[in-house]
């Protein structure tokens, strides 16, 4: 079997796209140069006024080092991790190249002498954000690996995998919810909430819709609904569904305790480095499940023992 | 939560999907306030008629074990969800325990009045 080489490829690849973000905009802002004010702002107030400014060359140096650096170091991580990780890190290394080096060179490419330059470039926001998510997902599809087929019958589960025993003509099901706990969701809230509030009130009202956003955000990423039945496994927030495993691809199913910042490196929908794909919203019990030529898939559930012996018991009548 | 229904069983679906909420019930893991997967959602998930399912979620609701609310949803609302909700288990398992030994319920309900009396 050769190895699939896509997910490298897609990662070199988003090196590439940050290195070309830079050389673009640093390019543009030399060629209309003659055309931006002298002293360009580079940072700005809670109420919306510059309250730095910098020389043409510290502008555009600065700009091109954040497009480059953040992206990098991003990809740099995605090089040590699993293969199946690489893509989704390009993805996001990619996209946020061009998001970053459009709203940076954005802003500095927007100013005027003789005007007050602005806040923040809306007619530089819209495009950049939606060019960013394209790459991302152009990315994120290129370094996609087509799982292994599953051929013929299945193996039999390991003899300790956990099981229910009920009749072979039950119909079984498990149904249950991964969300954060109250305390850490109002401690998120208060963080996210606060800062974007303070700047709202202070001048720039459309940060209210920013807010409002990432809450929404925030409320659909943070919870999600698990389910068990004959069709496999699945996770979904809203209508979302984060993850899918078939029952034809599920190897078995067990629990573990797990730690979200040193396994997985916080909450959310997450990538280890070691490949696994979780679904973490607090410490503690787990749903683990083992698939076909996969890295597992773990979600964060109170009586996870129960529902991976419904999974096992599903598995096993395949 | 669990949820497990056989058809081939001669008690109701419906009567079989409201004894697995409560069997949560009883056994503490659905406590006041928590609010039970949707109807619609229990009915594909064990495959079987979202009226099935109403009807269970009606008949928890007329024990006063659940608030059904249009929009929210049904909320576990039984303060004390062991006691009455424990009683109808172990009916429904006596029951079920009289089917298989082919106890009337005349007789049955002569060996519950019995133990009554001792």
């Amino acid at each position: 079997m050769t190895t699939d080489r896509r997910p490298t490829r897609a990662l070199v690849a988003s090196a590439v796209v940050p290195l070309g973000v830079a050389v673009t905009g640093t390019a543009t802002a030399y060629a209309v140069r003659d055309r931006l004010p002298d002293r360009l702002a580079v940072h700005w107030g809670v109420d919306g006024a510059p309250d730095r400014y910098s020389s043409f060359t510290g502008a555009v140096v600065t700009a091109a080092a954040l497009t480059v650096a953040v992206p990098l170091a991003i990809i740099g991580l995605g090089a040590l991790m699993h293969r199946s990780a690489r893509g989704p890190v390009a993805a996001i290394a990619g996209g946020l190249s061009v998001a970053l080096g459009g709203l940076l060179f954005g802003g500095l490419l927007a100013q005027r002498p003789g005007q007050p330059p602005q806040a923040f470039p809306p007619q530089w926001a819209v495009p950049s954000l939606v060019l960013a998510v394209l790459v991302g997902v152009g990315l994120w599809r290129w370094g996609r690996i087509t799982p292994p087929e599953v051929t013929g019958p299945r193996g039999p589960l390991p003899a300790d995998a956990a099981r229910l025993d009920v009749a072979p003509t039950t119909r079984l099901a498990w149904t249950g919810r991964a969300s954060l706990p109250t305390g850490p969701a109002l401690a998120l809230a208060v963080v996210v909430a606060l800062p974007l509030v303070w700047v709202a009130l202070a001048g720039l009202p459309w940060v209210w819709l920013l807010a409002l956003a990432l809450g929404a955000l925030l409320a659909v990423t943070l919870s999600a609904r698990v389910v068990v039945d004959s069709a496999g496994l699945r996770v979904s927030s809203a209508g979302f569904t984060w993850s899918r495993v078939p029952l034809e691809r599920v190897t078995s199913a067990t629990t573990c305790t797990v730690s979200p910042l040193r396994e997985f490196g916080g909450w959310g929908w997450r990538l280890a480095m070691d490949g696994r794909r979780g679904y973490i919203t607090r410490a503690g019990e787990a749903l683990v499940v083992h698939r076909v030529g996969e890295p597992d898939v773990v979600v964060t559930v109170d009586d996870a023992d129960e529902a991976a012996a419904v999974l096992n018991t599903l598995a096993a009548r395949t | 939560m669990l949820w497990q229904v056989d058809p081939t069983s001669s008690t109701p679906l419906h009567a079989q999907v409201a004894a697995c909420v409560r069997r949560e019930m009883a056994s503490g893991r659905l406590a006041r306030g928590d609010r039970l997967p949707s109807a619609k959602e229990v009915a594909g998930v064990l495959d079987v008629n979202l009226h099935t399912v109403l009807r269970a979620y009606q008949a928890l609701r007329d024990e006063g074990l659940i608030d059904l609310r249009r929009g929210r949803g049904a909320i576990v609302t039984a303060t004390d969800p062991a006691g009455d909700a424990r009683l109808r288990s172990l009916v429904a398992e006596l029951v079920a325990e009289a089917r298989l030994t082919g106890t009337t319920p005349t007789d049955l309900t002569r060996l519950i009045e019995s133990e009554f009396q001792r």
